[in-house]
């Protein structure tokens, strides 16, 4: 008797009690969400939909559907487009796998920014480690026009750029974690600087002195990322090339960038430049002296460097004089880049990009004793000195350059 | 079956229920709570708590250090009578009670809101506590034997999840390191000693271990530890997430397995950790339900406390349903804790008090 | 109990009587059985009769050592004044010998294959074991396979088994005690364990049950095995069959008793717990890496077994971010093509492996080959080409079944087999919450479950001192000590015993 009465209520299990239970099939996952500034106090929401049939093995492909499908949507945030979204897509959408956030420039700059922002997040499956990227032009054009030839789905793009980005440095590590967390506290969010459309072009002779959009390329995909955009209260209030970002990235003591290739003009030859890959020696120091109005800064950077190739075809391997001025070079073009960093934080943005009030942090004892004292408005009078500590390595696998042995011979 | 329902647990089983139901409290609302009046000190409250806790623990077992093999109802009734000892049997009880249901649905709320969100509150709630009473109905060696079990498990995940956090974490956002104040700190800790007041529960339980000795060493070992475990993953939570956003986030250490991933590959690692932790839940209450059942059979002086497990679970049940939403939670904990601070620091002196008065009506030849 | 109307249990003194008796009883001579050989015994000249049983008794040693020295004995002078004494002491050359006067113990006897010799004169009866069953050779065993180790494998006859038994374990505190069960067909059943190892309560419990068993027949040890369970509607077993002697001594020796009878081809051995089910006999033959090796990838293989269907549905249909995502869009696209929904997927499959599986059973061995063909090749594939399944499925299903193919225990094997769908149902029901329930509560369930009054899950929890050979083991010069969940009555095991599995 007990028997049959569980007989009957385990079917009746399997029927009822599915409530979050929905199909692999049945559901869309958005791969990149695009947000940009619609009319009065909405924003208009690009979802980009992941097709699973194209990339798939044989058996699940189809013909002639493309890989992903991008729709948009006006509405007041962007809960709401979601649920619009279910009058237009054939299944429930879900973010799941939600890897990407694309904003416009101008929705970054606009205070209804951090309301979006911080509404979305309530959202379980809204993920705080959602990379940001700020577009120099509307976010829906960004998405469209990113088609990577190479890549057949949409998110591997990303995934796959988030590796080179720690490789280079040109852009910062940004989720929308980090936006949240420094929207509180006292220091400046930095995220990731892109744009379809490289149309403004330039030439400079150091190859990480652009912004997204100026890079000098032809052909090849259309999307360029390089650079930071400046965040502070949760909106955008300025960018920095990627040289700026470079060392933004270097001075703050916890870095994602390790090490990275950047060129200087050559000490000995005017039209020359000299590459070198630049390794951090260590953590960057940071002393703070914080008992006078004005305070002190000390900041030394300990680095070491691979000189991978210098046009000038100077024997600054074999030369130690040579090197001596080539060290020395190096120190001062080094510490002046740095220098202008630190000003351009302090006197344009006023306030500290580097996350240094983690450092003054340590010299206070109470949280409110802190608050009170107001790192920002110290950071911006302080008086800086940057020493750079510099160190080559060695020279690649050429000894002497190739001209010079030449000559000799003939 | 039966035989070994009744057999009394080891001292390595015993110490393993504390570790992991006391450690608990790492996962649940307690942080948020802890941070918002602490600051960025609220990671040392925990280990202060337990200091203050500890005082009355030693009191309360110089009491029952006299008696051994005889647990917290026994003693009680032997030194308050029939009357003193049902009061406070009671009082304990209401006390367990109250915070199991609110804890309860506490961690009911967590699994709503962050994996199952259609999914009916009550649904969840009844097959959480069925799982629960399952485990309580199997008896006292069945939690310890399962603790004992899975205690290596579950710290291995835990050293999973805080090695995988590694890189994101940066000590230095520990600072200031007074956080509030020092005052009030200490204000908060005493105030939320509570927390630890399972500990003081605990000695009910001491006819049930191996020795007398098994027993001491096994809760105050699986205390100290325990808080020193919440203590440092709480400072973890806040070394990732930073003082001001900590508080605005609802349940610290859920966020924090959204973040982990095993490489490039297994991304979203949440579910894995989920896992673990619904089983040490259902250990957690099934523990809770056993104590409730087992304190009220004292109180009223019966001997078949096996057969209140189901009411007990239905009891808890319904009182967890009651409040509307997770922030009345939240506040209804808070008021708990305070109070029931007052109970478990003030009961031992109550009871050594008590004790003494009846040592000397007794000594006399 | 009489089969005869008159009441009469004893023999009577006239050898006619006698005979008339056993002929009705045994339904003679329309019941070829009753062979029945009048002689007249030289040495005391007087009529006597041989009785035994067709197919029963060793017909051999009747005729050797019975009726030739009871024909051909000279006529001497006895030392025993009685006839039964006469024939049984100085002339019978047979190595066994005892008296009855009860017909119902002869009648038992002669089922047994024991001869019965009757004397005119004499009220008592001689009997002879003579047992003659026909049983197979000892073979290889069947089911447990080891690459090192022996390959002898116990066989149907208990005299046999307990032979080999006997062998592997050369111990004079070795006891094999004989209870008979069953009261129409009486069988009998050999309880064996080591005397001053195995705690007396096990015994006694053993001893106990078998004798509360009330039924008319127990014709094999499986049968037995499901009378004496104390839990007999549980999932998990609480006793173990195994073939290979070497394994049954390797119980005794850790003071477990055993059970030995005929027809039955396996030793039932008791109390057990889980590790004795997941040990294989060949852990201990390697050395010490490889068989580590082997448990690790073993008891992978069990969690895969038990843990893997349920945890793909629960991933696919509840917890889809834990899928990368590469792997997620490919199950998609492969899924938009399949008309069911994935439990039911599931469901299809893994009946149709179940299937596969009973049907290579039963099979009989001139077809057995095609089977395998038959089912991964068309089943599997050709149902992927029908866009009945999705792929992955099949790889799911496959690894799970050949999984639970590396539990060397048959029972533990089907003990997972159902486990494994009753987590795969709360898993499609609630996703992880649902498994994390249920594996809760399993535990809970395994923990207190006991085999004879040992816990199961010991000498892990509740926790005793123990050889070191609970999931990995030791190098065999560390395994000092006998578990002491069994609690033994000798702890240590000295170091010129050698170490059996």
């Amino acid at each position: 008797m007990r028997i049959l009465k569980c007989a009957v209520l385990l079917p009746l299990l399997l029927l009822t009690g599915c409530w979050d239970q929905v199909e692999l099939e049945e559901q869309a996952f958005v791969v990149v969400i695009g947000l940009d500034k619609g009319p009065g106090h909405t924003v208009e929401i690009t979802f980009q939909i992941a097709n699973p049939q194209i990339g798939s093995s044989d058996i699940g492909t189809a013909e002639g559907e493309p890989p992903s499908d991008t729709i948009r949507f006006t509405s007041s945030d962007i809960l709401s487009a979601k649920e619009l979204a279910n009058t237009v897509v054939t299944r429930t959408i879900n973010f799941a796998h939600l890897k990407t956030m694309i904003v416009h420039e101008e929705l970054a700059r606009s205070p209804l920014f951090p309301h979006i922002a911080g509404a979305a997040i309530r959202d379980p499956e809204m993920r705080r480690e959602v990379t940001m990227i700020v577009s120099r032009e509307r976010a829906y054009e960004f998405i469209t026009k990113n088609r990577p030839r190479l890549e057949t789905r949409p998110h591997k793009y990303y995934e796959l750029m988030q590796q080179r980005w720690q490789e280079t440095g040109f852009v910062p590590f940004s989720t929308l974690n980090q936006y949240l967390q420094q929207q509180v506290v006292d220091s400046m969010f930095l995220a990731i600087y892109a744009t379809a459309d490289s149309t403004k072009h330039r030439v400079s002779r150091q190859e990480d002195d652009y912004i997204a959009g100026e890079v000098p390329k032809t052909s090849g995909d259309p999307v360029q990322m390089m650079g930071a955009a400046v965040f502070r209260g949760g909106r955008m209030i300025g960018s920095l090339t990627g040289q700026q970002m470079r060392w933004a990235q270097m001075l703050r003591r916890k870095s994602s960038i390790d090490a990275f290739i950047t060129s200087y003009t050559d000490p000995l030859d005017d039209k020359a430049m000299v590459s070198v890959r630049l390794f951090r020696n260590g953590g960057t120091k940071i002393r703070l002296n914080l008992r006078k109005e004005t305070p002190d800064i000390h900041v030394t950077l300990p680095l070491r460097v691979q000189v991978l190739s210098f046009t000038s075809l100077q024997p600054y391997a074999t030369d130690t004089k040579k090197q001596q001025i080539l060290v020395k070079h190096l120190k001062e073009e080094i510490e002046k880049e740095v220098l202008d960093v630190i000003h351009l934080s302090q006197k344009k943005f006023g306030g500290d990009l580097f996350e240094w009030e983690l450092v003054a942090r340590k010299q206070f004892m109470t949280v409110s004793a802190f608050q009170k004292y107001g790192w920002s408005e110290h950071f911006k009078k302080a008086n800086v000195n940057v020493h750079v500590e510099l160190r080559i390595e060695n020279f690649g696998k050429q000894r002497t350059p190739y001209i010079e042995s030449g000559q000799k011979a003939g | 079956m039966n035989a070994s329902v009744d057999e009394k647990v080891g001292g390595r089983e015993f110490t393993s229920i504390f570790l992991i139901a006391v450690g608990m409290k790492l996962s649940d609302i307690t942080a948020t709570i802890l941070f918002e009046s602490g600051q960025t000190a609220g990671w040392m409250i925990p280990i202060l708590s337990l200091c203050f806790m500890m005082i009355a623990y030693a009191v309360l077992m110089s009491v029952l250090k006299r008696r051994p093999g005889q647990g917290l109802p026994e003693v009680v009734f032997a030194i308050g009578g029939r009357f003193g000892g049902s009061v406070i049997c009671l009082l304990l009880f209401f006390a367990a009670l109250l915070m199991t249901a609110v804890t309860s649905r506490g961690y009911v709320d967590i699994i709503n809101v962050m994996v199952y969100q259609r999914s009916p509150l009550y649904a969840l709630y009844f097959m959480l506590l069925g799982a629960a009473f399952y485990v309580a109905r199997r008896g006292f060696a069945a939690i310890a034997r399962i603790s004992w079990v899975l205690i290596f498990l579950i710290e291995g995940a835990l050293i999973l999840l805080v090695s995988n956090m590694w890189q994101d974490i940066d000590w230095y956002r520990l600072y200031p390191i007074a956080g509030s104040g020092v005052m009030e700190v200490a204000r908060s800790s005493l105030m939320h000693s509570a927390m630890f007041g399972e500990i003081i529960l605990a000695t009910a339980f001491v006819p049930l271990v191996n020795s007398f000795k098994a027993f001491r060493i096994g809760s105050a070992l699986g205390f100290v530890v325990s808080s020193l475990k919440i203590a440092i993953l709480m400072a973890v939570y806040l070394a990732v997430f930073d003082y001001p956003e900590i508080i605005h986030i609802a349940y610290p250490f859920q966020q924090l397995t959204k973040n982990t991933s095993f490489g490039r590959v297994f991304t979203h690692a949440e579910s894995f950790f989920i896992a673990f932790w619904l089983v040490i839940s259902v250990i957690y209450f099934a523990f809770y339900i056993y104590l409730l059942a087992f304190l009220f059979a004292h109180a009223l002086r019966m001997d078949q406390h096996r057969k209140l497990q189901l009411p007990m679970a239905g009891l808890v049940f319904l009182i967890g349903l009651m409040p509307g939403n997770t922030e009345q939670v939240r506040s209804y904990w808070e008021s708990l804790i305070s109070y029931s601070t007052l109970l478990y620091g003030l009961l031992p002196f109550v009871i050594w008090t008590m004790d003494w008065i009846w040592r000397k009506r007794h000594a006399n030849p | 109990m009489t089969t005869q109307r008159d009441g009469k249990t004893e023999l009577s003194i006239r050898l006619a009587d006698n005979l008339e008796r056993f002929k009705r009883d045994f339904a003679y001579p329309a019941n070829q059985a009753l062979v029945i050989r009048h002689l007249i015994v030289g040495a005391l000249k007087c009529d006597a009769a041989v009785l035994f049983l067709e197919g029963a008794a060793d017909v051999g040693e009747v005729e050797k050592r019975i009726i030739e020295p009871l024909m051909e004995r000279e006529q001497v002078t006895f030392r025993n004044g009685d006839p039964i004494d006469t024939v049984r002491l100085e002339i019978v050359t047979h190595r066994t010998g005892k008296t009855s006067g009860a017909f119902d113990e002869i009648e038992n006897s002669l089922i047994n294959g024991w001869t019965v010799v009757l004397l005119d004169g004499a009220d008592r009866a001689l009997l002879f074991e003579t047992r003659g069953f026909e049983s197979r050779q000892v073979a290889e065993p069947i089911v447990e396979h080891v690459i090192r180790g022996p390959k002898e494998a116990f066989t149907e006859s208990a005299a046999v088994n307990r032979s080999l038994v006997r062998k592997y374990l050369r111990d004079r505190h070795l006891v094999a005690e004989t209870f008979t069960v069953g009261e129409r067909s009486a069988s009998d059943v050999t309880l064996m364990y080591v005397k001053d190892l195995a705690d007396p309560n096990i015994v006694d419990q053993v001893r106990k049950r078998i004798r509360s068993v009330r039924t008319d027949a127990v014709p094999s040890l499986p049968i037995l095995e499901q009378y004496l369970d104390e839990h007999p509607y549980s999932l998990v077993p609480s006793s173990l069959h195994t073939e290979r002697p070497d394994r049954a001594c390797a119980f005794l020796l850790e003071g477990h008793v055993i059970l030995i009878m005929d027809n039955s081809p396996a030793a039932l051995v008791m109390p057990i717990t889980l590790w004795s089910l997941t040990h294989s006999a060949e852990d201990h033959y390697m050395r010490w890496a490889y068989s580590n090796f082997m448990r690790i990838i073993r008891l992978l293989a069990v969690f895969v077994a038990v843990l893997t269907p349920s945890v793909y549905i629960a991933v696919a249909t509840f917890h889809e971010e834990m899928i990368p995502t590469d792997l997620l869009l490919a199950i998609a696209a492969t899924r938009e093509k399949v008309p069911f929904p994935a439990l039911l997927e599931v469901l299809l499959m893994e009946f149709a492996f179940e299937l596969v599986r009973e049907a290579a059973i039963r099979v009989p061995t001139v077809i057995g080959p095609t089977i395998g063909i038959v089912g991964a090749l068309i089943l599997g594939q050709a149902a992927v080409e029908a866009n009945i399944i999705s792929p992955i499925l099949v790889v799911v299903v496959a690894m799970t079944g050949i999984s639970s193919f590396t539990i060397p225990e048959p029972s533990l094997n089907v003990t997972v087999r159902i486990t494994r769908f009753i987590l795969l149902f709360t898993g499609a029901f609630m996703g992880f919450f649902g498994i994390a329930l249920v594996v809760a509560c399993m535990l809970a369930y395994l923990t207190t479950y006991t085999s004879y009054g040992v816990p199961f899950l010991s000498p892990l929890t509740p926790h005793f001192r123990s050889s070191a050979d609970i999931i990995l083991r030791m190098p065999v010069h560390k395994e000092r000590i006998r578990p002491q969940n069994l609690n033994p009555r000798d702890s240590v095991r000295r170091p010129e015993r050698t170490k059996q599995p």
